[in-house]
C-alpha cells in the first residue's frame, strides 16, 4: 500500500514542479494571449543553467541563475515579436530551436549532467527534515513552499496597475493602445516573467530527478497547456489566486492520469495519446457538460439534433 | 439503498487494497526493465535480456517482467520508475545512460539493486565509482567503444587519408569521448578533420551531404543513436560518393553503413540478462560486482555497400584480419 501511495507522491511532485511552468503559461497564454512555444527550450535552459551552477557549489544561486537565464530567453522572444514583428508562434519556435544549441553549450558540450551527489535545495531540506514526520515528504515541502511564493507573486502582480495593463493587452489590444499604455513594454515584461518561471520549473525538475538532460523539457508545452486547460475547468469565474490554484490542480491531475495508466500496465508510448484525449476532453467539457447532465435529450441535441430550445 | 451503496464501496475499497497487497510467490522475482527510446540497438538489448530471463524461468527461478519505454520523456521516466518501485520490483534494469542515472537517483534510499545496460562511460557520468567495484547498488554492462580499433581498420584500407569526416550528434552523451579520441588520433596522423553534426534525421542528412561536398575520404561515427536512426537515409549518399562509413556498432551496417565495428548488442543484452539472474539467484553483492565491458572484436561489413564503393570484399577481409577477432558480412536489412 505504501508503494501504491508513493507513485501518487511522485506524480504530485512532478505535477507540482511542472505546475510552475503551467503558471508561466497562465500569464502568457491566458492573460497575455500569447502562445509561447519557446517553453520547452526555456524549461531545459533552466534545468541546464541550474545544474551547472549547482554543480559549481551554489545550490541557491542556481535557482536565481535559472530564473535570470529564462528571463533573458523571454526577452529575446518578446523582442522578436514586438520589435522585429515576427509572428508570436514563429518567434517561440525559433527561440526554442536556438536554445537547443545553447543548452548543449551551457552543459559543457554534453547532453546530460549527473546531480546525484550535488547539493541542492532538495538535499538541504532532506537533511533538515530527516528526523521529523516530514522525513519522506521533503520534496513536496520544498515545492509547496516555492509554489506558495510563486502564486502570491502572480496574484499580487496581476492586481497591480501593471498587471491590469498586462491582462488588458491580452484582452483588447486596441483599447490598451488608445489608453496610452505601451503594449510593447507590457509584452516584453510579461514574457520575461513567464519564461523566468518556466526556467525555475525546469531547474527544480533537474534537482528533483537529480540529472539534467537535453530532453528534460521536451513536450512540456503540451503538458502545461493540457494542465492549464484541465485547470480552467475549476474556478472558472473566480479570482486570480483561485484560477492559479486551478492551474496547479490541473498539473497534478494530469500526472495522476499518467500514474493510473501505468498502473494498468499501459505501455508508456500511449501516454501521449492519453494526454491528447485529456486536452480534447478539457476543451470540449464546457460544451458537453450541460447536455450530458440533461440526459439522452441533451446528448441528441449536442450531436446535430434540431435546436428547438 | 444507501446502505447497499456503502457496503459496495467498502467491498470495492477492500478488493483494491487486496489487489495491491497480493503476496509474491517466493520463487518469483519481479524485474522492471525500462528502455530509453525506440532504437535498433537498445531494442535488441531489451529483447535479449527478456529472452535470457524467460529461458532461465523454464528451469530455475521465475521472473515476472515489467517492460516500459519512456521514449526520452524525463518526467515519464520518473513515473515509470516510481511505478516499478510501487510494484515491489526486486531489481531494475535501466537501458541507456539517462535511465541508469534516473534509477540511481530513485534507489538512493531504498537500495533496490539496479543493473544497467549500454552505458558508454559509467565512471565518467558518476554512475559507478570504478568498473571493478561499483560501490553502490548499481552495476551493469558498458558498451564502451575502443575508438582506436575502428581507426586501425580505416587506416588498413586507406593508409594515409587527407581528410576524414566525423558525423555525430552533439546531444548524444555516448559520442563525446569517442569523438574526442578520434580527433586526437587523426591529429597525431596529421589528417584534416571535418566535423558535421545534426540533432535529428533531416539535419544528419544535410550534414552527410556537406561531408560529401567537402571531399572527405572516409566518415567515422561512434555508437550515436541519432545517426543510427538516420543511417538508412544517408548510406546511399555516402556510398555513391565512394566514401566508406566507419561506425561504432554493427546495427549501423545492418542499416547500410560500410562497416559496423564494436559491441554486439544482442550479446550485450544476453550478458546483462545473465548478470540479473546471477545477482538475484546467487544473492550477489552489487557493490562489488564489476561492470562488464566487451572485447569489441567483431567487424561487420555490409557487402552491398562495399561493392558500391568499389572495394573488393575479399581484399577488405584480408586487410582487416590483423585488426579484429572476427569478420561478419551482411546486406542491408529490408525490415527490422
Amino acid at each position: 500500500m505504501a508503494g501504491f501511495l508513493s507513485t501518487f507522491q511522485t506524480a504530485s511532485e512532478l505535477g507540482l514542479i511542472t505546475s510552475i511552468a503551467v503558471l508561466a503559461l497562465f500569464i502568457s497564454y491566458i492573460n497575455l494571449n500569447i502562445c509561447d512555444l519557446s517553453t520547452d527550450g526555456s524549461f531545459t535552459l533552466g534545468a541546464s543553467v541550474g545544474a551547472v551552477v549547482a554543480i559549481a557549489g551554489y545550490p541557491y544561486l542556481a535557482l536565481f541563475a535559472a530564473i535570470g537565464a529564462g528571463m533573458i530567453s523571454g526577452l529575446v522572444v518578446a523582442f522578436l515579436q514586438t520589435k522585429l514583428h515576427i509572428n508570436s508562434l514563429l518567434a517561440g519556435i525559433v527561440v526554442n530551436t536556438g536554445l537547443y544549441s545553447i543548452n548543449i553549450a551551457v552543459m559543457g558540450n554534453s547532453s546530460i549532467l549527473n546531480l546525484n551527489k550535488t547539493r541542492t535545495i532538495f538535499t538541504d531540506f532532506k537533511s533538515l527534515l530527516s528526523s521529523t514526520f516530514l522525513n519522506n515528504y521533503y520534496k513536496l515541502v520544498v515545492i509547496i513552499l516555492i509554489l506558495a511564493l510563486v502564486v502570491t507573486f502572480i496574484t499580487l502582480l496581476l492586481k497591480t496597475k501593471f498587471g491590469l495593463a498586462l491582462r488588458a493587452t491580452g484582452d483588447n489590444l486596441e483599447m490598451v493602445k488608445s489608453s496610452s499604455i505601451n503594449p510593447t513594454i507590457i509584452t516584453i515584461i510579461g514574457l520575461m516573467i513567464s519564461n523566468g518561471l518556466t526556467a525555475l520549473s525546469g531547474s527544480l525538475m533537474a534537482f528533483s530527478v537529480k540529472s539534467s538532460d537535453i530532453n528534460i523539457g521536451s513536450g512540456i508545452v503540451t503538458v502545461a497547456l493540457a494542465s492549464l486547460l484541465i485547470g480552467t475547468l475549476f474556478f472558472k469565474k473566480r479570482g486570480i489566486c483561485l484560477k492559479a490554484i486551478g492551474a496547479i490542480i490541473g498539473a497534478v491531475l494530469f500526472r495522476f492520469v499518467y500514474t493510473l495508466a501505468l498502473k494498468m500496465d499501459m505501455p508508456a508510448s500511449y501516454l501521449k495519446l492519453v494526454s491528447a484525449v485529456i486536452v480534447v476532453i478539457a476543451l470540449s467539457a464546457r460544451y458537453v457538460k450541460e447536455p450530458v447532465l440533461r440526459g439522452v435529450d441533451g446528448i441528441k441535441k449536442l450531436f446535430g439534433g434540431r435546436k428547438n430550445a | 439503498m444507501k446502505k447497499s451503496i456503502r457496503t459496495g464501496l467498502i467491498l470495492s475499497a477492500m478488493t483494491l487494497l487486496a489487489s495491491c497487497g497480493v503476496s509474491k510467490q517466493a520463487d518469483t522475482f519481479t524485474i522492471g526493465i525500462c528502455n530509453y527510446v525506440d532504437d535498433a540497438s537498445l531494442n535488441q538489448i531489451c529483447e535479449n535480456i527478456q529472452e535470457v530471463l524467460k529461458e532461465e524461468g523454464k528451469s530455475g527461478v521465475k521472473f515476472d517482467i515489467k517492460y516500459q519505454n519512456c521514449n526520452a520523456d524525463r518526467a515519464v521516466l520518473d513515473q515509470i520508475i516510481s511505478d516499478f518501485i510501487s510494484k515491489d520490483v526486486d531489481l531494475m534494469v535501466g537501458v541507456a545512460t539517462p535511465v541508469a542515472m534516473a534509477m540511481q537517483a530513485a534507489t538512493e534510499d531504498n537500495n533496490i539493486p539496479v543493473v544497467f545496460a549500454a552505458v558508454s562511460d559509467p565512471v565518467g557520468c558518476q554512475i559507478v565509482d570504478s568498473l571493478a567495484a561499483p560501490g553502490g547498488n548499481i552495476t551493469g554492462t558498458s558498451d564502451y567503444l575502443d575508438t582506436n580499433s575502428v581507426f586501425n581498420l580505416m587506416f588498413a584500407l586507406n593508409e594515409n587519408p587527407k581528410k576524414v569526416g566525423l558525423l555525430y550528434d552533439l546531444g548524444q552523451d555516448s559520442s563525446k569521448t569517442p569523438i574526442a579520441d578520434a580527433k586526437s588520433i587523426l591529429a597525431k596522423k596529421g589528417v584534416e578533420v571535418v566535423e558535421a553534426t545534426g540533432t535529428n534525421t533531416s539535419e544528419i542528412i544535410q550534414a552527410a551531404s556537406d561531408l560529401v561536398s567537402k571531399g572527405v575520404e572516409a566518415v567515422f561515427t561512434p555508437s550515436d543513436n541519432t545517426v543510427m536512426t538516420a543511417e538508412l537515409s544517408i548510406y546511399e549518399t555516402l556510398a555513391n560518393a565512394k566514401i566508406p562509413h566507419y561506425t561504432g556498432a554493427d546495427s549501423f551496417a545492418l542499416n547500410g553503413a560500410f562497416l559496423g565495428y564494436g559491441v554486439d548488442y544482442a550479446n550485450l543484452g544476453k550478458e546483462t540478462g545473465a548478470m540479473v539472474v546471477d545477482i538475484l539467484k546467487n544473492n550477489k553483492d552489487v557493490a562489488t560486482y564489476p561492470v562488464k565491458t566487451f572485447d569489441n572484436g567483431t567487424a561487420t561489413i555490409n557487402t552491398e555497400t562495399c561493392a558500391k564503393i568499389g572495394f573488393d570484399i575479399e581484399d577488405v577481409k584480408t586487410k582487416f584480419a590483423p585488426y579484429c577477432t572476427s569478420i561478419k558480412t551482411l546486406t542491408t536489412a529490408e525490415s527490422f
